[in-house]
């Protein structure tokens, strides 16, 4: 009995998973009714009918129809089967909603405007064109499910769509995004252009589209190189208080030698000007400085304890020894923006950087790296991604036209549950086992109960 | 009676003919042999009714103790001295009258009581010209007409086996029953009784359902020898309680409710009462009687029958 009652606590949301099993319950009905039928249709001779007629007069009549017990025994049995094949279970709780993955496109030409200049709708950038039709999709995906749409950005909790900002445009440019390593059936694109579909299977897609947008390309001292709608460019001189200038590139007098060489070739073949921290206070483009706060970085294994060490660091397919040594062997900062760039072998950050900046944390190189030229254009790809984009220059691969609108509703988004509905949903499922267990038991008593009754007759 | 029995166009009687297969005649033979020759081992030194006015000799065994001296041949016994004794049975001079119930109910049961009493009869038969006794088989056929078959030698049986295998029960009523052989305008079986000189014996196989006991003392009491071989179909014996049954001889229907579990309690205790007074009537007068199902085979009660 407390099993039933545990069973059948919970009636609200009963349910068969298997309700086609339920057509086996005409079975019982049909048992039962060859049952009648048989004892209406089989007539048996009997010669000794005679030995019945004083015992049948003394009924005078008193019949009855009666269906033999173990018949009705079996017919209880099959339905109680019936019934337990047909999985009862209950309804789960309804979802709170779905959760998507955003991946949002943050390259220079989603905060560039959605038309060109002189179109006679308000500029609109790329990034909020796109937002806004995924926002169309989630508005309209919550009524359908009754549930919400949550967004997720990252490792961090589900969020409502509404809640999420666009993002900032990042201080540094970046890049495009690998979309081959998001396409999930729950994961959402924002880009400007539409991606090719040999790169999406299930992923949604929310593509701006855009128009060509004419710019600087390239800016210098003397004027800037100017990228038409066309594909072709042009220089045009500038003039004017605050236009033409050059960008800065400000070094600390300590960086080594070797790297103020070659952040002079660099900011020359860029168009800008070097200065060393005493310089004129123009507010650099990229600022490459000595560490000069926080705890020494812990010697390495094999360099010493004390005094100048040395250390063999590389990357990008170069190798150098640098010393660390005295206050120049300071720890470069890292978080709030900072990352790493380069490490010591005990896995410390000797070179960090965040946009704009650039900070080192060895003194100085011994000798010359293992190879030269990946050296070189290591150092310059460290400069070109930290050096903060110089106003409205974007490249020209960013300004072309993204084509039209596109949106793709993601395929299948993710089940967002509602606070309790594991632990409900488990203890719906140990109720239903009970249940069925309950249903199959007695189904085989009956059975059982069938069988002897069966036997007892013959 | 209020019950819901009706008279109506009924089923063809499941069993109304007779077939006797090749290893079934072979049993005849075997029965009839085997029960010969026991009765021949038994003859000696023992009086028993079937010795007739003759007895003839069959041949010798060796003596066993405690048997009559008078049937030691001391000829032999002089000749080899070792003890036989002569081996003799009754001549020829008995007469068997073998009477058969093919009334409507004997068409019933699988297998059917008229097969069943047809082989207890062929294998009595065999056994009786086995014997040395001439025999006489009896019976009514479908159109009510009385018919016979008499042999007096073993070659013969033949003759009776195909008068037994074209037996066929009546269609309905109870015309070709015992009853209607022994006692009413077409009873036959007193008149051949006597005008046989005194059968030495009567068999008689049917159902006895409708045979009046003391009709049957009138007819055949005497010294004569009487066999009562009662035969009954399986169903008979445990009736089914989820059926409709129907009376063979009359067609009316008893409804399935009507047999219940308890009603088939009161039916068996009336079958018992049924078959006890048979039985305490044989004893009484003197005769033999066996009641046996028609799915059991002859070989089991004849020799009891038959002693």
């Amino acid at each position: 009995m407390m099993v039933l009652a545990y069973a059948l606590g919970p009636t609200m949301g009963l349910v068969f998973l298997e309700p086609v099993a339920l057509i086996g319950l005409v079975a019982p009905f049909v048992l039962l009714a060859l049952g009648l039928r048989r004892q209406e249709s089989r007539e048996v001779y009997l010669g000794t009918t005679r030995l019945l007629s004083a015992q049948e007069a003394g009924e005078a009549g008193a019949r009855k129809r009666s269906l033999p017990a173990w018949l009705v025994a079996a017919a209880i049995a099959t339905a109680l089967g019936v019934l337990a094949l047909a999985k009862p279970g209950y309804e789960g709780a309804p979802p709170q909603g779905v959760v998507v993955e955003l991946v949002v496109d943050q390259s220079p030409s989603m905060y560039l405007p959605l038309q060109a200049q002189g179109a006679a709708t308000p500029a609109t950038r790329r990034i909020d064109a796109a937002w806004e039709a995924f926002g169309r999709w989630a508005d309209g995906h919550e009524a359908d499910i009754t549930g919400g749409v949550y967004v997720t950005t990252g490792a961090g909790d589900p969020v409502p769509w509404q809640d999420v900002p666009v993002p900032d445009e990042p201080e540094t440019a970046a890049p495009e995004v690998l979309w081959q390593a998001h396409d999930a059936a729950s994961t959402v694109w924002i880009t400007d252009r539409g991606v090719d579909d040999q790169d999406r299977g299930s992923a949604g897609l929310f593509a701006s589209g855009g128009e060509a947008i004419p710019g600087p390309v390239s800016v210098g001292a003397q004027g800037e190189i100017y990228w038409k709608a066309d594909g072709t460019s042009e220089f045009r001189e500038v003039s004017g208080q605050g236009q033409g200038q050059a960008g800065v590139v400000r070094l600390d007098p300590d960086v080594p030698r070797v790297l103020r060489d070659l952040a002079g070739v660099w900011a020359d073949v860029r168009g800008m000007r070097l200065e060393m921290s005493e310089g004129a206070g123009d507010e650099p483009e990229l600022w490459v400085g000595m560490a000069s706060t926080g705890a020494p970085p812990e010697p390495s294994p094999g360099t010493g304890g004390t005094g100048s060490t040395s250390v063999r660091v590389g990357r990008d397919g170069w190798e150098a020894d640098v010393s660390l040594s005295g206050s120049e062997g300071a720890a470069p900062r890292l978080g709030d923006g900072w990352g790493p760039w380069l490490l010591d072998p005990a896995g410390q950050a000797l070179v960090t950087m965040a946009p704009g900046q650039v900070e080192l944390g060895f003194a100085d190189f011994q000798g010359q790296p293992s190879d030269e030229a990946a050296f070189a254009v290591s150092w310059i790809g460290l400069f070109d991604r930290a050096r903060l984009s110089p106003n409205r220059v974007v490249e020209p691969s960013e300004r072309r036209a993204a084509g039209s609108a596109v949106a793709i509703p993601p395929s299948e988004p993710a089940v967002l549950e509602a606070p309790g509905a594991a632990a409900l949903r488990d203890q719906q499922a140990e109720r239903a086992a009970a249940l069925r267990a309950l249903l199959a038991g007695a189904a085989a008593l009956a059975g059982l109960v069938a069988l002897v009754l069966l036997v007892l007759r013959k | 009676m209020t019950d819901d029995s009706r008279r109506s166009r009924r089923a063809p009687l499941p069993s109304p003919g007779v077939e006797f297969s090749p290893e079934l005649i072979r049993r005849f033979g075997a029965f009839a042999s085997r029960l010969a020759n026991a009765r021949e081992n038994e003859d000696v030194g023992t009086k028993r009714a079937l010795r007739g006015e003759g007895q003839e000799f069959v041949g010798h065994r060796p003596y066993r103790p405690g048997e009559d001296l008078r049937q030691l041949d001391w000829q032999l016994l002089a000749r080899l001295d070792r003890p036989f004794v002569r081996i003799q049975r009754s001549s020829v001079s008995e007469s068997w009258v073998v009477v058969l119930d093919t009334s409507a109910s004997m068409g019933i049961g699988e297998p059917g009581k008229l097969q069943s009493a047809a082989e207890a009869a062929a294998a009595s038969i065999s056994l009786g010209l086995r014997l040395g006794a001439s025999v006489k088989l009896v019976w009514m056929d479908p159109s009510g007409d009385l018919r016979t078959v008499g042999v007096r030698r073993a070659s013969e049986l033949r003759k009776l086996l195909a008068a037994l295998e074209a037996l066929r029960v009546h269609g309905d009523g109870h015309s070709g029953g015992l009853e209607a052989l022994l006692e009413g305008p077409k009873a036959a079986v007193p008149d051949l009784v006597r005008r046989e000189g005194g059968a030495g014996r009567v068999l008689l196989f049917g159902d006895f359902i409708d045979v009046d006991r003391l009709s049957l003392l009138r007819t055949l009491g005497g010294r004569r020898r009487v066999h009562l071989g009662q035969v009954l179909s399986p169903e008979e014996w445990r009736p089914s309680s989820s059926v409709t049954w129907l009376n063979p001889e009359t067609g009316e229907r008893r409804s399935a409710t009507s047999g219940d579990a308890e009603g088939v309690g009161e039916y068996h205790q009336r079958l018992d009462r049924f078959l006890e007074g048979w039985a305490a009537h044989a004893r009484t007068h003197a005769m033999a009687h066996a009641a046996w199902s028609s799915a059991d085979p002859f070989e089991r009660y004849l020799p009891e029958l038959l002693r």
